[in-house]
């Protein structure tokens, strides 16, 4: 039963990580139907969430994951946990190349008011 | 031979010495006992004891050397479904214009159209990457420990060797 939870919360950190930086990447990158100032801040905020979560939980999960492992003295959760922060700077060290090879601001950023583009 | 007088090796004078039965062995000389098999270098503090080990793994069976090819296999899919996921999700939450001009082929989409259109196309990419997959992942399996790092490493070099023959093509073309 913990080595269900612990694994859980290794993969909740292994595939949900990149996938809500996925996703927050793509609505970074697309030109959405934003009519109104509001619906452009809307659209802006909740990608902005998605990016950020992706961020905190990319520290967090690992973290809490060694501790419990350790807690539980759970041997082969501790070995990944113990290697998982390779894991956490590779994730950082792209979302920095996504953030340099941004036009504007990765995070806290507002699509253009207008039509979009599809 | 004069019986030992009554003490923790035996405590009722029956004249068996109780280190000698596996199923009834106190657990502080279970411990010490431990501690004389971890060596002189180890037989003082927490040496031996559970979680206390000189390798984390030493309470438990050995770590298997190499990972199962099953399960390996399994976390280098995971990543293809999270990342296919991910886009699908990223796309459909984008609002479109309703009144864009629809004249043109191929131009108003729904993610779920543009996800099958995407499949068809690019059926031949995604079925070598998946076979790339498959064929280095036993490989890797076979020297790595971990099923988590196999079978992220094997999709890491499957998009390697897609993004160097993409370039090639792009070269050649």
């Amino acid at each position: 039963m913990r080595r269900v939870g612990l694994g859980v919360l290794f993969f909740a950190w292994l595939y949900g990580v990149p996938f809500l930086f996925v996703v927050g990447l793509v609505r970074r990158v697309s030109s959405p139907y934003v009519p109104t100032h509001a619906a452009a801040r809307a659209f802006g905020s909740t990608t902005e969430t998605l990016l950020t979560t992706a961020v905190v939980l990319n520290l967090a999960l690992p973290i809490v994951g060694a501790l419990l492992a350790r807690l539980a003295r759970d041997n082969y959760w501790i070995r990944h946990f113990a290697w998982s922060p390779a894991g956490v700077v590779l994730i950082y060290l792209v979302v920095a190349l996504a953030g340099s090879l941004a036009t504007g601001p990765l995070f806290s950023w507002t699509p253009p008011v207008g039509l979009g583009a599809g | 031979m004069v019986a030992d007088p009554p003490g923790p090796i035996d405590p009722f004078w029956t004249g068996v010495d109780l280190r000698k039965m596996p199923g009834r062995v106190p657990r502080r000389l279970r411990a010490h006992r431990r501690r004389e098999a971890a060596g002189n270098e180890y037989a003082s503090g927490w040496a031996g004891c559970r979680g206390h080990g000189r390798f984390m793994g030493m309470d438990d069976v050995d770590p298997p050397r190499r990972a199962p090819f099953g399960s390996s296999l399994l976390v280098a899919f995971g990543w293809y479904v999270t990342v296919a996921a991910a886009v699908f999700v990223g796309l459909v939450g984008v609002p479109a214009n309703p009144n864009r001009d629809c004249s043109v082929i191929f131009a108003c989409l729904t993610p779920q159209e543009g996800f099958a259109l995407a499949a068809i196309v690019g059926a031949p990419v995604l079925a070598a990457m998946l076979l790339t997959t498959l064929a280095i992942t036993p490989l890797l399996a076979r020297r790595v420990p971990s099923p988590v790092l196999a079978g992220t490493l094997s999709v890491s070099v499957t998009v390697g060797l897609a993004v160097l023959a993409g370039g090639f093509w792009q070269a050649a073309r």
